[in-house]
């Protein structure tokens, strides 16, 4: 299950169903998960997309399965749906990293918005993941010498410098730079930078 | 006689003429007698024969005691009692208007998501009517599961005795059984039903039963999440006992789930006691008052091999109620 959906985790059938038919209505991907432990043996994770939970449910309830889906490192974001009375609840899940709460009854066109920015989130986070760990591979393949060059080249120094402090050939520094570039899949120093700027920016 | 009540004359002629055969035995007799100013006078008369060293009667003794302020503390008890209930009647009710409040939530949330939804779609160009009325259908569906709710309020609030009709109860807990037989196999609950065959009809209102059921069925459902599945097993049982007059209706709902700790098994009747988190406390209080109203009696036992048990018993023959 790698499509992102909106996961709506809620007891009661008609709310499910109900939830479902808005958020299609708007071409939202939507999945429906009867009680928190359902989803939560269903869990994997490559699950991706977001969670639109009932903070009250028979059984685990809507606070008991972030805090299980937080302690497995899932970071999809969680909209909470709250009934009267238990806002400290939702503002106490908000505090632990919960995307937003919603409480009832509430304008569900403006629910559909915020699921819809929340996958815009998950979804950023995704790429910044695979973006991440692309740098990162690329990164690997570079020798300690290489780094060492890449270290001086970021710095903005001439090869000639690069060579004169590091005490090798102006040709060998050449040749380290072009192998950097071609690793590395960039075409200039400042691509360069820019790249592992990215990296460090999330 | 000038002095009998002229409202109660035929009553007072009947008693001054029967102490020849009564009056040994009887207590005394409350009498309404009018005072010189002419207010009524409420009384308790005592008539006793005089004998003389013989044996032979020659003549009547009898006391007249003014009970009327006794009487009016009497009433006003009585009142003082009536209008206690019924404040207990509306403590309960606000508590059971909040749970209320929750349940006819849902099917509200759940109408108003399917009409933005509909507006949403009506909107876009690739709408198919059919969707809308398979939405339709469903917010009308909401409209009634919300109405039903309302009804369960005015069958609460409604200070009447339960409706009475002939009713089968087996029936009614196949019904009720039938209910949960998709949540039922959702958790891996296997509901075994031990119904007599041809249990006779019962006086009593077909919906209240049926909700006491539900409640004690979902209870048991509930209560074995984390018992292996070859143990989730939900037994209910219905037979007749006694004889004649004293014949009546036994049903048992058991289940091996987590039972109830010895402390709290006196509590769970009391209304607003719960063990859930999302528990009101009100489910068994109303399931006992129900079956309390049908002049039966409602209780819980723990189960032997683990688990619950919760029985009930409706007599056949349903006494008048005072």
């Amino acid at each position: 299950m790698n499509e992102p959906l909106a996961h709506i985790i809620d007891d009661d059938e008609a709310i499910r169903d109900a939830l479902n038919w808005l958020l299609r209505s708007r071409q939202v991907s939507t999945a429906t998960w009867a009680s928190a432990e359902s989803f939560l043996a269903a869990w994997h994770e490559k699950f991706c997309g977001c969670l639109i939970l009932d903070i009250r449910m028979p059984g685990m309830s809507g606070l008991e399965l972030f805090d299980q889906l937080q302690g497995r490192r899932c970071l999809m974001p969680v909209i909470f749906l709250t009934g009267h009375g238990d806002i400290p609840l939702a503002v106490a899940a908000l505090k632990k990293g919960a995307y937003d709460f919603l409480e009832k009854p509430f304008d569900d066109n403006d629910l559909v918005d915020r699921v819809i920015a929340a996958l815009a989130q998950d979804s950023a986070r995704r790429n910044h993941q695979i973006i991440s760990a692309d740098i990162a591979a690329r990164l690997a393949q570079l020798s300690p010498r290489e780094r060492e060059v890449m270290e001086h080249i970021l710095a903005g120094k001439y090869n000639k410098v690069i060579a004169d402090e590091m005490r090798i050939a102006m040709r060998t520094v050449e040749v380290h730079r072009a192998r950097i570039f071609e690793k590395m899949g960039v075409r200039s120093a400042v691509d360069l930078a820019q790249l592992l700027a990215e990296l460090k920016s999330r | 006689m000038p002095f009998w009540d002229p409202d109660y004359l035929i009553t007072s002629e009947l008693q001054s003429e029967g102490p020849h055969v009564a009056a040994l035995s009887r207590p005394g007799f409350e009498s309404h007698l009018r005072h010189r100013e002419g207010q009524s006078v409420h009384t308790m008369v005592h008539i006793a024969p005089l004998i003389d060293g013989d044996g032979t009667q020659f003549g009547w003794l009898s006391s007249v005691l003014d009970i009327t302020e006794a009487k009016s503390l009497e009433e006003h008890a009585r009142q003082q009692e009536e209008k206690l209930q019924f404040t207990a009647r509306l403590v309960a009710m606000g508590e059971m208007a909040s749970s209320l409040a929750h349940e006819l939530n849902q099917p509200l949330a759940a109408i108003s998501s399917y009409s933005t939804g509909c507006l949403n779609r009506i909107e876009q160009a690739d709408m198919q009517q059919a969707e809308l009325v398979d939405a339709l259908q469903k917010i009308c569906r909401q409209a009634q599961r919300a109405g039903a709710v309302i009804r369960r309020i005015y069958e609460f609030v409604r200070r009447s005795e339960p409706r009475q009709a002939s009713c089968d109860l087996g029936e009614i807990i196949i019904d009720a059984a039938a209910l949960f037989e998709g949540e039922a196999r959702k958790r891996g609950v296997d509901i075994r039903l031990d119904v007599e065959a041809h249990l006779p009809q019962i006086m009593g209102d077909r919906v209240l039963l049926e909700q006491v059921l539900v409640n004690l069925i979902k209870n048991g459902i509930e209560s074995m999440p984390g018992i292996l599945e070859e143990f989730r097993v939900l037994h209910i049982m219905a037979n007749t006992s006694g004889e004649n007059s004293d014949q009546h209706l036994r049903v048992a709902i058991s289940d091996r789930g987590s039972g109830i700790a010895d402390n709290d098994a006196s509590k769970i009747f009391l209304p607003f006691f719960t063990t859930k988190p999302e528990g009101m406390g009100m489910g068994l209080n109303i399931c006992r008052s129900v079956i309390e109203s049908h002049h039966g009696r409602l209780w819980y036992e723990p189960n032997p091999g683990g688990g619950s048990i919760f029985k009930l018993t409706l007599p056949l023959r349903a006494k008048r109620s005072p």
